[in-house]
């Protein structure tokens, strides 16, 4: 089981003016999941791109079983059997699961494609691995999961013999985490080496032997994770003891500020009723497709209603756009800030002001000494880390992004904000950061509605929890006497009243 | 604004994350389309230069420059609207024929004996309204703003050629004289120092446009909606709106400039300004302009409109045939848009 697949020696990489990687050793060996982790701009990605052939180290060397290989294209990584499973997929989307497999190399029959051993091909990689999906589907018909899937028997059916998953279930739900797992099993016992990069401590404990820390570029040391605890780790990779992963708090919860009533969107969300404190947090959780973001996208005006009543401060509010939202004082911080939350290609300062231009002109012009002064206020308030108020946010980290994707919110003045994942895709320091901000914000007399898929977060954070299954409201909980298993159960569709005997059996 | 939230620092935790500090680099002092602008601004003096040294006399006489000024017009006003569509991720394939169709309408309506502001100012709103059908089937109708402006490029040439039978119009025929002499002065007038009229509407409007992207709130949504549709959506932005009046500001300005050209040639020809909004387009990009919407401005426009002009010009003076004109030109506008491409893919 211990022989080594892949060794990296003193990898050093410099960008200008950044030392990227220093001194970085790892290896991988025979059916092993070796963890990787470390902070947002940590060094996993470098690594990752020197191992993909993207990037070339300016010294160290890379050996495969032994051998000192030469890494200097991503033609070679492939040849050499070393292939990446990026967070953004890969794959054609109106192209079939089989002609994606065998993307650019198709099986041949006297110069034409042969379909037929295409999908024969293909279905073969697939049930080896165990994965079940019609070789025929078109893969933007499939979930996200079932996507990286495929993209995994993409590699598998390269030959590739050391596979890199770079956070692999940012997307997934429990359920689906457990068929990857399964799969990565899998690979094991065929002897293939993988790399698993991850910002979840817990999955890392149940998959991986053995975890590599790095820490602003440094190699910070390997671990086996029988013989550390996660506390151990947490102190590797952020440098320092974090006392607890959530802040503590005492929340001065109001009267009622905000409430929902009779919301619907045929087939999608149908909730009677939502109130939120002033100063409270309240949780919703539920699986991906249950309808969480949808709701939070009625009550903002994003998406049509087929019926909705808004109060706040007991007042009714009329909100048929974003626009309207905001003006009656509701932000809405998105799922997805690359997608829908940050213009990536304009500065630090727009994507501040996008929110409230109103507020920042006067009779149609832009005052742009006032925004400045309002962006340099945010950056210093949330510690946005950015060279100038001038840089375009793609180049930030994802957890410097995200503090600006909330303080085009926070200088709003929302009354009640809604946060979609505020913390996916960030690293434990920035994380924490978002919940004290979050916290301070109650503390100011501001409702927050708080969409999670993650569940320590949501028990850490919310004062009351909403779970949402199929668009309706399967529960609520009172964050104190509440466990994890309990908020599964109701977003997995089953009823409170139903003995929890008969949640185990089926399970 | 913001004065709800605590000013008090976070407690300890936060210093030691992402210690990694990001290099202090003045270049992200500018803004992508203003280091752009230098960049072209500095082949821009190259090309002057290059011309100057070779054809001295000819080049740097003045009645060429006013010439070279002059062409630069046309491309600049119809690139200033294309600019606004580019901006906020759009385009508009059908600057040219608007320009063609209001230069018809106004010399029609003038030799119909409807006086001239009044006639201008019909031209100019049917210029809005140009806009605002393209923006009614892009918004509204959901059509692809490169098929729904390609449509609208043969609707108007149509209109144009169905108003006047196929056949140019002159404005000798405009009834009264003073108005035939008034309406020339737009396009063909000079000042006494031989500086067009044109010239000096163009960089009026220019500025004003330059002010309206940079300076105004209308501006910023254009190129929130341009970078990031969904997220400007969500910021309560009105993009509809916001697209709606970039179309606007393209049919105005092709409307204005079908006016000054019909001025200048004293006749309207249902033919005009076919191509002139690729060649806007090729304008605005060659200055800088991202053709994926949320960067340039109207500064990148005028470099590339002048870096078009003079290049044409200089060529002319050359004597470089046209037809291998268009395939330097060609070359060019690709070799520029290649150069940035490898720019984007450093830093990447």
């Amino acid at each position: 089981m211990s022989e080594e697949l892949f060794r990296m020696e003193g990898i050093c990489k410099n960008f200008p003016g950044v030392k990227a990687l220093d001194d970085v050793s790892f290896s991988v060996n025979k059916g092993e999941v070796h963890g990787l982790v470390g902070e947002n701009g940590a060094g996993k990605s470098t690594l990752m791109k020197i191992m993909s052939g993207v990037y070339k180290e300016d010294s160290g060397s890379i050996f495969i079983e032994g051998e000192e290989v030469n890494i200097n294209s991503v033609a070679k990584a492939q040849e050499l059997g070393i292939a990446i499973i990026f967070q953004e997929l890969n794959l054609c989307p109106h192209l079939t699961v089989a002609n994606n497999i065998y993307l650019g190399r198709p099986p041949l029959k006297r110069y034409l494609i042969s379909d037929k051993k295409m999908h024969e091909d293909a279905k073969s990689v697939l049930d080896d691995l165990g994965i079940n999906i019609s070789t025929h589907e078109i893969v933007s018909n499939l979930s996200v999961a079932k996507q990286q899937m495929v993209e995994i028997a993409k590699a598998i059916s390269q030959k590739s013999r050391i596979l890199v998953l770079d956070e692999p279930t940012a997307a997934l739900t429990e359920k689906e985490i457990e068929q990857l797992f399964d799969i990565i099993r899998n690979l094991q016992k065929k002897g293939v080496g993988m790399v698993y990069i991850s910002h979840r401590i817990e999955e890392l404990e149940e998959i991986c032997e053995r975890v590599t820390v790095l820490r602003d570029g440094q190699y910070i040391g390997t671990r086996n994770y029988k013989d550390i605890t996660v506390d151990e780790l947490v102190n590797m990779i952020v440098g320092r003891p974090l006392e607890d992963k959530y802040p503590k708090k005492i929340r001065n919860i109001g009267e009622v500020c905000f409430e929902a009533k009779n919301l619907s969107r045929k087939g999608i969300v149908n909730v009677e009723k939502i109130e939120v404190r002033k100063g409270e947090i309240l949780g919703i959780a539920g699986l991906m497709g249950s309808g969480r973001t949808e709701l939070a996208r009625l009550i903002f005006g994003a998406d049509k209603a087929d019926s909705k009543e808004l109060y706040m401060d007991g007042k009714s509010i009329t909100v048929n756009n974003p626009g309207q939202a905001i003006a009656n004082g509701i932000g809405y911080v998105t799922e997805d800030r690359k997608f829908d939350g940050l213009a990536l290609d304009l500065d630090v300062q727009y994507n501040t002001n996008m929110a409230h231009l109103r507020h920042i002109s006067r009779y149609g012009f832009i005052d742009d000494k006032e925004g400045k002064r309002n962006a340099q206020e945010y950056k210093g308030l949330l510690k946005i880390k950015t060279p100038s108020l001038r840089q375009k946010v793609r180049y930030l980290s994802g957890g410097n992004q995200q503090k600006i994707v909330l303080a085009k919110w926070l200088c709003n003045d929302a009354k009640l904000l809604i946060v979609d994942e505020p913390t996916r895709g960030i690293d434990v320091g920035a994380k924490f950061e978002v919940y004290e901000l979050l916290n301070r914000l109650s503390d100011q007399g501001v409702s927050i509605i708080m969409i999670s898929s993650d569940l320590p977060e949501i028990l850490g954070m919310s004062d009351r929890i909403l779970v949402i299954h199929e668009g309706t409201i399967n529960g609520e909980l009172d964050v104190k006497k509440t466990t994890q298993e309990e908020i599964l159960y109701l977003a997995a569709g089953y009823n409170k009243m139903k003995k929890k005997a008969q949640w185990e059996n089926i399970f | 604004m913001g004065e709800h939230f605590l000013k008090e620092e976070g407690k300890k935790v936060t210093d030691t994350v992402n210690k990694l500090k990001p290099k202090e680099d003045i270049s992200h002092k500018l803004g992508t389309s203003a280091k752009k602008a230098m960049l072209s601004g500095a082949a821009l003096v190259l090309l002057f230069t290059v011309f100057a040294l070779l054809k001295p006399k000819l080049f740097l006489a003045r009645s060429n420059l006013i010439n070279i000024a002059q062409q630069v017009v046309t491309y600049s006003i119809i690139g200033f609207g294309l600019t606004f569509c580019l901006v906020c991720g759009g385009t508009d394939l059908s600057a040219g024929s608007s320009m063609a169709l209001s230069g018809i309408i106004v010399t029609t309506l003038l030799i119909r004996g409807v006086p001239l502001v009044f006639s201008i100012l019909t031209a100019l709103i049917f210029g809005i309204l140009m806009g605002i059908f393209n923006g009614f089937s892009i918004e509204v109708l959901g059509v692809v703003p490169f098929v729904a402006t390609l449509g609208t490029q043969w609707i108007f040439r149509g209109l144009a050629n169905v108003l006047v039978d196929g056949k140019p119009i002159y404005t000798n025929t405009i009834p009264s004289e003073s108005v035939q002499k008034a309406f020339y002065v737009l396009g063909g007038g000079r000042m006494s120092s031989g500086l067009p009229y044109s010239v000096i509407i163009t960089l009026v409007y220019g500025l004003i446009l330059f002010v309206v992207l940079s300076k105004t709130r209308i501006g910023r949504q254009i190129y929130a909606c341009g970078s990031n549709l969904e997220a400007a959506k969500l910021s309560g932005i009105n993009a509809v709106g916001t697209r709606m009046f970039a179309y606007c500001v393209s049919g105005f300005s092709a409307a204005i400039c079908g006016i000054l050209v019909t001025s200048r040639i004293s006749s309207a020809q249902p033919m005009a300004g076919q191509g002139y909004e690729l060649e806007a387009i090729a304008a605005s990009v060659l200055g800088g302009v991202s053709i994926n919407g949320g960067e340039g401005s109207i500064g990148n426009t005028i470099i590339g409109a002048l870096m078009m002009g003079i290049m044409r010009n200089g060529l002319n003076l050359m004597g470089v045939s046209s037809f291998w004109q268009q395939v330097v030109v060609g070359i060019i506008l690709v070799g520029a848009v290649a150069m940035e491409a490898r720019r984007n893919m450093k830093n990447k």
